[in-house]
């Protein structure tokens, strides 16, 4: 009996807490996502980013890779070292009609690949990344509930992908900072368990833009983290003119 | 040729405005053995790339890239040090011009393209058949959906021919009472170098987001030989020797690809006609008119490999008076990387007639650009069977690379 008297101490203290921290701006996880979505993005980004996987013995693997996009719609990334695997390249372009098409070019092969969308859950190039999740997160192909929120406030939200969005998660649970408005912490549910966890960091300013410079992704089996994979961002340029030459099949073999 | 001296002349100009070189390299050593315990391989090889580019921008004025490869086999004491690929690309807008020694792929499915016939492959070890650089001349111009294509491949270059323990029996047919008794050494006939015999291409793509198609024309040569052999009289009566004739046949080769996604399943399709010089299959010396379509799809089995299906049908064209040869296979090649450092692959032919080829490999990266694999080459079937014949060819192959 006095235990669960301590747990429902426990409990309304955490409402409590919660409570305190409820001079939120947002009533709703959609008023929330909405503003998410509404937060000013460049047109366009170039970046450097140094991709850092981590075995589950501690030994780890270094990537190096160039990355341009246009929107949401076009995004090209082609991978510059290990020399094993440099010249490799990803492209994925979002039609009209709101279907995608995404392409993959190996030098070894010399021949650039289509890839169907089904393959979104698998590893991007040996990462704990799929290529959904580099893709990113697109509020429309969620639907969302507040959960709760926390100090900063930062808020809460379960995003159920809906069935037109091809996920490969059930559903996602999303820290969003009132302030930033930048999801900071990402966890995907798979078959009801906790599949990966992916940590935002390094927000800063660049041109007027609140962008992150590191996603690390964790693999998690039973609850513990297996192997994980760090991103960092270098050398970011916004709103910078990028031709539409650039994502084509001619330039992602170049 | 004189696009060759403009490419290399622009090249010089600019070179003030070049970036500094990039170097690069592969250093692999790769040990096999066979079933009958024979070492068909023992080799260690290295690779230096140069490449660079000349002005800035996303695309450049210009790009050049050259590959020396040396490498020495102990099993076959065979010592080598070529030139892999050495070309240069100038960008003219929407238009790219390529020339020099390279490779350039054509087609959309996998592992079997039938219209990729612009290198020849080295088929010293056939179940591998990599590409070999070959001079050509390439230029691509690029509309906003269309995609057209020229090459030119100035000089024939035949394909590496297997060695003896992948040739099939040379089976004549003799005449009652007749006896072969020796073998001289093959007749080549390899078509010069000339004007005539200058290989050509055009290939135009249509790109629809979703799904693209390719048509393909080639004018030139098969760069395998179609095999026959004569009776020469000995001067003892009922004793002939066996003369084996190799004729690279001239082509003209009509192909069409595509590849488009539907759901999560990407479909892909290449078939290639190719015409000879004999349409009436009475000449001995020269292949007859065939057909090779390939059609497949490739899917992602959800937590497991990604998993492509191939249907392949050869059909050549029936000497006078004799059957059509026609040839059913299937393929099956599944990539699967259960962690960050293990890829696990299965490659699987299966003919009808029974024959097939099992190719499993297991990779592993060992630390940034040092990787191993192993893979086995299993060959079964009855003998006279497609793949049955090289079951004794059944190996073993490990490898340890390390690019930098």
């Amino acid at each position: 009996m006095r235990k669960l008297v301590n747990q429902a101490l426990a409990a309304i203290l955490a409402l409590t807490l919660l409570s305190a921290a409820t001079a939120q701006r947002y009533a709703t996880a959609d008023d929330l996502m909405s503003a998410v979505e509404a937060r000013p993005e460049p047109k366009t980004t170039e970046a450097t980013l140094t991709m850092t996987i981590t075995t589950a013995g501690g030994q780890t693997l270094t990537r190096t890779l160039q990355m341009w996009g246009a929107g949401d719609d076009k995004r090209l990334i082609k991978f510059t070292a290990p020399a094993d695997i440099s010249g490799s390249g990803f492209l994925t372009i979002t039609q009209a009609d709101g279907s995608e098409e995404k392409l993959v070019y190996l030098p070894a092969l010399d021949r650039v690949r289509r890839i169907a969308g089904g393959q979104q859950g698998d590893a991007f190039f040996g990462s704990d990344f799929s290529y959904e999740d580099i893709t990113g997160i697109d509020p429309d192909d969620y639907t969302h509930a507040l959960l709760g929120v926390k100090d900063g406030p930062t808020y809460v939200v379960e995003a159920t992908p809906t069935a037109a969005s091809g996920s490969v998660y059930d559903r996602l649970v999303i820290d969003v900072p009132e302030a930033s408005l930048v999801p900071v912490r990402v966890e995907y549910y798979r078959a009801g368990a906790l599949v990966k966890v992916l940590s935002v960091s390094g927000l800063t300013e660049v041109a007027g833009y609140t962008i992150a410079t590191e996603r690390r992704m964790e693999s998690m089996v039973d609850g513990k983290v297996s192997t994980f994979t760090v991103i960092t961002q270098s050398d970011v340029q916004l709103d910078v003119t990028l031709p539409d030459e650039l994502f084509t099949e001619r330039y992602l073999r170049r | 040729m004189r696009s060759v001296t403009v490419l290399f002349t622009s090249l010089l100009l600019g070179l003030a405005a070049a970036k500094a070189p990039d170097m690069s390299g592969r250093a692999e050593v790769t040990f096999g053995v066979a079933v009958d315990g024979a070492l068909p391989v023992a080799a260690a090889d290295l690779a230096l790339t140069l490449k660079g580019e000349v002005g800035s921008g996303y695309f450049p004025d210009a790009a050049y890239r050259a590959t020396v490869v040396a490498g020495y086999d102990a099993a076959t004491g065979a010592a080598t040090v070529a030139l892999d690929e050495a070309y240069a690309t100038i960008y003219l807008g929407k238009v790219e011009l390529t020339a020099g020694k390279l490779r350039r792929f054509w087609g959309s499915t996998d592992g079997v393209n039938p219209v990729d016939v612009l290198n020849p492959r080295d088929l010293s070890f056939p179940p591998d058949g990599e590409k070999l650089a070959v001079p050509l001349v390439h230029a691509g111009v690029y509309a906003d959906d269309v995609k057209v294509e020229f090459a030119v491949v100035p000089l024939f270059t035949p394909a590496v021919l297997p060695g003896a323990a992948w040739r099939p029996a040379l089976t004549p047919r003799l005449p009652p009472g007749m006896t072969v008794v020796g073998v001289d050494a093959p007749e080549v006939n390899r078509p010069a170098a000339e004007l005539g015999n200058i290989q050509f291409g055009v290939r135009g793509t249509l790109d629809l987001g979703q799904f693209d198609v390719s048509a393909t024309y080639f004018h030139g040569f098969r760069s395998q030989p179609t095999q026959s052999a004569r009776l020469e009289p000995t001067g003892t009566p009922g004793q002939v020797r066996l003369q084996p004739v190799l004729n690279y046949d001239r082509i003209e080769l009509l192909g069409l690809d595509f590849s488009g996604t539907v759901g999560d399943v990407v479909l892909r399709g290449e078939a290639a006609y190719q015409i000879t010089a004999d349409p009436d299959g009475t000449d001995p010396a020269t292949g007859n008119h065939a057909l090779q379509a390939v059609l497949g799809g490739e899917y992602l089995i959800p937590g497991g490999p990604r998993t492509v299906v191939q249907a392949i049908f050869d059909y050549t064209a029936p000497d006078a008076g004799e059957a059509a040869d026609t040839a059913y296979k299937l393929m099956l090649a599944m990539m699967y990387q259960p962690n960050t450092r293990t890829q696990l692959d299965l490659g699987w032919i299966q003919s009808l007639d029974g024959s097939g080829l099992l190719m499993p490999a297991v990779g592993y990266s060992f630390a940034d650009g040092v990787t191993g694999e192993a893979k086995a080459y299993v060959f079964y079937g009855g003998d006279g069977s497609e793949f049955g014949d090289w079951r004794e060819n059944s190996q073993l192959r490990v490898s340890v690379a390390y690019a930098f």
